[in-house]
């Protein structure tokens, strides 16, 4: 009986690291956050902290999971995004992939920034032409939608838009997720698959507080 | 035996060995293949492979796996002029002096393969299980916590595809395949090697879908629905190659099954005297025969979609995801009566020996059985109330539906009149079988909330459907299973579970569940969908409740396989020969029940139910010590 | 329990007080999805019927069960029944299967008439209605509801087919769902008014509803569509009086205006462009 007491108990041991192991696949894996740089700015009397990302065609092995998707499209260095609560976010993106055109042309419009405007190289604009569109900078929650122009096609290697804009986080703390809009992964379904519904490239998460 | 081994014999005992070996010489030129000879552009940057890699690489993997285990050296050694097996070759191919290492090859016994399902369909519940309690741990915040928004879709997937595959074999695997050839007198079943086929199938097709973890998970849920299926990644491949898989089983064990039981009986057992339970096995087989089909068909549409971007399921380009939600609900339903049907058969199989009185109204409860398989196949659009498909036809399949609970009825009337006036014996399987008559019943009227058309608009997809069909499934055919182990172990094992323990176990389990599920209607009363990570915070005392409940279900299921580990493998407590004094035929042949059942076939038979009078089901002439009655 | 008949009575006057209490007490207590459209009230009233239908007849089961299995136990033993009356009893049968059919047709007759009620011509868009503003609130008016992966968006015909990531409505007026989507299946559900529509690409899933009770509601998608459906919710739904609908209106005509001429023109389907397999 003994014998047998040992061998269910070393069954249950390597059933129970092959579940342990397993769970993990499930975990919420802590992804690497970037905070945002705090400045000594104030806007409408709340302090601006600033972001920088970059969206591009293809995020080589800079990408989320060491670099499974190197061909995938995505935001750079990450999606997981940390701000002080109440703050304004002065976030500037700079936009290297071309122009994909969006599926529901109202993500044209720019809502939900402050005074619902972008600065696209230096221009103020309210609204973008939704066939230019590359992705977007969507937030649901806040209500917050920046659409971000595309590169043209036969613009210069290395050609980048600079998009800014501002945002107020709410002053409770708070996840809220955010998405692009445009069905910029190429060569799936509806172009929504892949970098869409994976997480740290079309999709990410913004923590406030 | 005297002499040496065969070849074919000592390749035999390897062949789990072989199997492995053969699924990955399959995997690999399956997935060299499908990489490099179908031309293809979708989702290419995919450094793990390509949907047609993925897919044909698992195809043939099974097919290596199987041809491993050798199930192909008797077709082809047949095509190719071989002598047909000898009875010798028979007997060795059904487990003759093999001892344990029998359920570790391929046999065509049946009662070496209904163990097998059992270890196998445990197996299943257990990991399935251990998924119920991470969804609920992340369930206890309205936003995501442990998971995230993806790994919880994949383990939510997960959870549900594996449960379905536990529960269409549930029943039918371990009892089914134990019990129907000795219910009706058979030596053996019509087809044992497909009967084999049947259970080999599984344990390819549980780690098929587990390997989905590492191809990126998938975000459909066990429905599948497309087109958002089209849209997902690799991981989408091995849910789609897993249920396939599935089908076939449940597919070729019903074509198994219903052979077994047209032609296999007894002389002297006419379809009138049939146990209860080979009734029951034989409308659920039927149910398996035909809807198995059209999930096989739907995935195999799906898997043309991913791989040669047809667009059976994408309305853009011609397709339309109604025509999976047809195809697959048309499975879907009759799936669910596959799932409960055998459970009704078991318990009205049970309910006699323990209340010691025949079985009350035998031919209703058929004719119930067989209202609800034909009944189950016009259904299915219930499912797709609030789709806006074919609005019209929605008042045809509210009645259709409502018109289930007749027949459903029926073997509550069964059960009724069997108990009625009856000195019930509560033992521990008549305290599930109790178990199993309240859930369900609980079960059978959130269902008809669900069938009218205006409630269901609210209801629809939302926690009450999730609670409704855990109160049939888990309620149900869990229950009805669990009572069924700590009935039937001791003829399949030599041994007993039935401990003081047990009873604890059960009114541990059926007040977890209860109050687990409980508020599971609740919350979906209250607005709550399905299968989402984040939701109102108002919700959440009763998702607390949910939880704390589920952690008390999980601790009490893992207490039930303890108990089942500890007296069955390590006590080995042995059992009494007949314990619960049971009339049925399957207590009287002995045990270990022999090598082909019966080595003389009884010819009189009567039903298993004469409790008053106390005659055994079968006769087996004077031989056999008279068995004693009530 | 010494006597049968004694604990037969027991029985039957416990389930007559569980039945009747239980049916009472649904009567007077809030029933999901609550009163804030027809529909939902619709809904509502049919829920409590359904309910106080079936808890009588649940109650009376557990009780038979509950009876069968443990008062029996406890009683001395009774004559035996015979032998034919232990294998079933036709008039019995007859009458269960007769009682359940009539319980379920009359459940089903009243389904197809509530439903006819609730949604005359469901899943037709009324045509009238399109583009035409109601001149009575009788009349219905249109609301395209569009779902995308993952965020519903709402556009207004009537109204120069603006477009909002809001859901407002005017109360008292009967309102169109014209529900679409632009992706993979979704189902808007706007629980307070008992709107459930499944969205589908390349369909138009129509409901209507008149909401009746102002007030800020919760929508969200009930059919897994993908990464974000458990956030695809939205609890800024508004039920507001006429006037400030119509302010509301001007208020997202003006900040619409720079996109206005980049929206495709109103339709109830869209399709997508260019490739269905992205760029
Ligand atoms: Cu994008
Ligand atoms: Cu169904
Ligand atoms: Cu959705």
């Amino acid at each position: 009986m003994r014998s047998r007491i040992w061998l269910l108990v070393g069954g249950v041991v390597v059933f129970g690291v092959l579940v342990g192991f397993f769970v993990t696949r499930f975990l919420n894996p802590v992804p690497p956050q970037i905070a945002a740089t705090t400045t000594s700015n104030t806007l409408q009397g709340r302090h601006v902290v600033d972001f920088n990302l970059t969206t591009v065609a293809a995020v080589g092995t800079a990408g989320q999971g060491n670099g499974e998707h190197p061909n995938w499209v995505g935001y750079l260095p990450t999606t997981y995004l940390k701000v002080p609560a109440g703050a304004v976010v002065h976030m500037t993106i700079d936009q290297e992939d071309g122009q994909t055109g969006l599926r529901n042309e109202y993500f044209g419009l720019v809502r939900g920034t402050v005074n619902d405007q972008m600065t696209v190289d230096g221009k103020v604009m309210g609204a973008l032409d939704p066939s230019l569109a590359a992705h977007t900078f969507t937030i649901p929650d806040l209500g917050v939608s920046v659409p971000l122009e595309g590169v043209a096609g036969n613009a210069p290697a290395n050609a980048m838009i600079v998009v800014e804009f501002n945002f107020v986080v709410p002053d409770k703390p708070g996840l809220f997720r955010w998405q692009c809009f445009v069905p910029c992964a190429a060569g799936t379904l509806y172009g929504n698959g892949g970098p869409m519904q994976t997480l740290g490239y079309m999709a990410g998460e913004l923590q406030v507080g | 035996m005297s002499t040496p081994p065969t070849l074919a014999r000592r390749l035999n005992e390897w062949g789990l060995l072989l199997g492995v070996i053969g699924a990955v010489i399959g995997f690999i030129i399956g997935f060299a293949v499908g990489t490099h000879a179908i031309p293809y552009s979708f989702d290419e940057d995919n450094s793990l492979g390509s949907d047609p890699g993925i897919l044909l690489g698992y195809a043939l993997s099974v097919v290596g796996f199987l041809a491993g285990m050798g199930f192909l050296n008797y077709p082809i050694g047949r095509l190719l002029g071989a002598k047909r097996p000898t009875e010798e070759d028979n007997a060795y191919m059904h487990g003759e002096g093999g001892g344990l290492t029998r359920y570790f090859r391929m046999t065509t016994d049946h009662k070496v393969i209904g163990l097998q399902y059992l270890v196998m369909i445990l197996a299943f519940l257990f990991i399935g299980g251990l998924g119920a309690m991470f969804i609920r741990t992340e369930l206890l915040t309205p936003s995501p916590t442990v998971a995230n928004a993806q790994s919880y879709l994949t383990l939510v997937g997960l959870h549900s595809t594996l449960m379905i595959f536990m529960a269409s074999a549930a029943i039918i695997g371990p009892f089914g395949n134990y019990f129907v050839p000795i219910m009706i007198g058979a030596r053996n079943m019509a087809f044992p090697r497909l009967e084999a086929l049947t259970f080999w199938l599984l344990p390819p097709a549980g780690l098929i879908l587990l390997s989905t973890v590492f191809l990126g998970g998938f975000t459909t849920g066990w429905t599948g629905y497309a087109p958002l299926a089209d849209q997902n990644v690799l991981g989408m491949d091995s849910y789609l190659i897993a249920f396939a898989l599935i089908g076939m089983s449940i597919g070729l064990s019903g074509v198994n099954m219903i052979a077994t039981i047209m032609t296999k009986r007894a002389p002297g057992l006419p379809l009138s005297r049939m146990p209860i339970f080979v009734w029951s096995v034989l409308v659920t087989s039927f149910l398996g025969a035909l809807a198995a089909p059209a999930l096989i068909a739907a995935v195999l549409m799906e898997v043309f979609d991913r791989s040669y971007q047809t667009t059976f399921f994408v309305p853009a380009g011609g397709g339309s995801p109604y025509l999976w939600e047809n195809l697959f609900w048309f499975f879907g339903h009759p799936e669910v009566y596959i799932f409960v049907v055998p459970a009704f058969g078991l318990v009205m199989e049970m309910l006699p020996v323990f209340t010691r009185r025949p079985l009350w109204g035998y031919r209703v409860a058929v004719g119930g059985m067989v209202g609800i398989g034909l009944l189950s196949f016009v259904v299915w659009q219930h499912h797709l109330f609030v789709s806006g498909l074919a609005p019209s036809l929605r008042p045809f399949y509210m009645f259709s539906t409502e018109l289930i609970s007749v027949p459903t009825g029926i073997i509550y009337l069964v059960a009724l009149g069997t108990l009625w006036r009856a000195r019930t014996r509560f033992t521990v399987p008549m305290l599930f079988i109790f178990g199993f008559f309240f859930n369900f019943l609980i079960g059978g009227f959130t269902g008809v909330f669900l069938s009218d058309v205006p409630s269901d608009f609210t209801l629809h997809a939302s926690y009450f459907v999730q609670a409704h069909f855990h109160y049939t499934i888990m309620g149900g055919e869990v229950f009805a299973l669990m009572a069924a182990i700590v009935y039937y172990l001791p003829k399949m094992t030599g041994r007993t579970m039935d401990t003081k323990l047990l009873r604890f176990q059960f009114w541990a389990v059926f007040i977890t569940f209860n109050g687990t599920f409980i508020s599971l209607i609740s919350v979906g009363i209250l607005g709550m969908p399905r299968r989402v990570i984040s939701y109102a915070a108002y919700l959440q005392p009763l998702n607390i409740s949910a939880t704390v409940f589920a952690y008390g279900l999980g601790l009490s299921m893992a207490l039930f396989l303890g108990i089942l580990l500890w007296e069955v493998v390590i006590k080995q407590k042995v059992a009494a020969r007949n314990p619960w004094e049971s009339l049925g035929v399957e207590w009287q042949v002995p045990t270990p029940v022999p090598l082909f059942n019966f080595d003389q076939v009884p010819v009189a038979w009567s039903l298993p139910y004469d409790y008053d009078t106390g005659k055994p089901a079968a006769d087996f002439g004077p031989a056999v010590p008279a068995f004693s009655g009530a | 329990m010494r006597n049968r008949a004694t604990a037969i009575r027991v029985v039957i006057i416990v389930w007559f007080i569980l039945a009747v209490g239980g049916d009472v007490a649904l009567a007077f207590g809030p029933i999901p999805p609550g009163q804030a459209s027809d529909l939902a009230s619709s809904e509502s009233l049919t829920i409590l019927l359904l309910a106080e239908i079936g808890w009588p007849i649940f109650s009376a089961v557990l009780a038979a069960l509950f009876f069968t299995m443990v008062v029996n136990r406890t009683a001395p033993p009774t004559e035996e029944p015979s032998a034919a009356a232990l294998r079933g009893n036709t008039r019995a049968q007859t009458a269960w299967i007769a009682g359940t059919l009539v319980v379920v047709l009359s459940l089903a007759v009243y389904g197809t008439v509530a439903l006819a009620i609730d949604q005359p011509g469901a899943g037709v868009p009324s045509q009238a209605s399109a583009l035409a503003m109601p001149t009575s609130t009788s009349q219905p008016l249109e609301v395209q509801v569009i779902a995308q992966q993952w965020w519903f968006t709402y556009r207004y015909p009537t109204y120069g087919g603006i477009e909002t990531p809001q859901l407002v409505l005017p109360v008292n007026q009967k309102i169109e769902f014209n529900v679409t989507s632009l992706d993979v299946v979704h189902s808007f559900w706007f629980y307070a008014l008992g709107v459930k529509a499944d969205a589908v690409p390349l369909n138009d899933n129509v409901v209507t509803a008149t909401p009746t009770k102002i007030g800020t509601y919760r929508i969200q998608c009930a059919e897994l569509c993908g990464l974000w459906h458990g956030n695809m919710a939205d609890n800024t739904a508004m039920v507001v009086s006429p006037s400030d609908f119509a302010a509301w209106i001007q208020q997202e005509t003006t900040l619409d205006a720079p996109i206005m001429k980049y929206l495709l023109p109103y339709s109830h389907t869209y399709e997508p462009s260019p490739t269905i397999y992205g760029s």
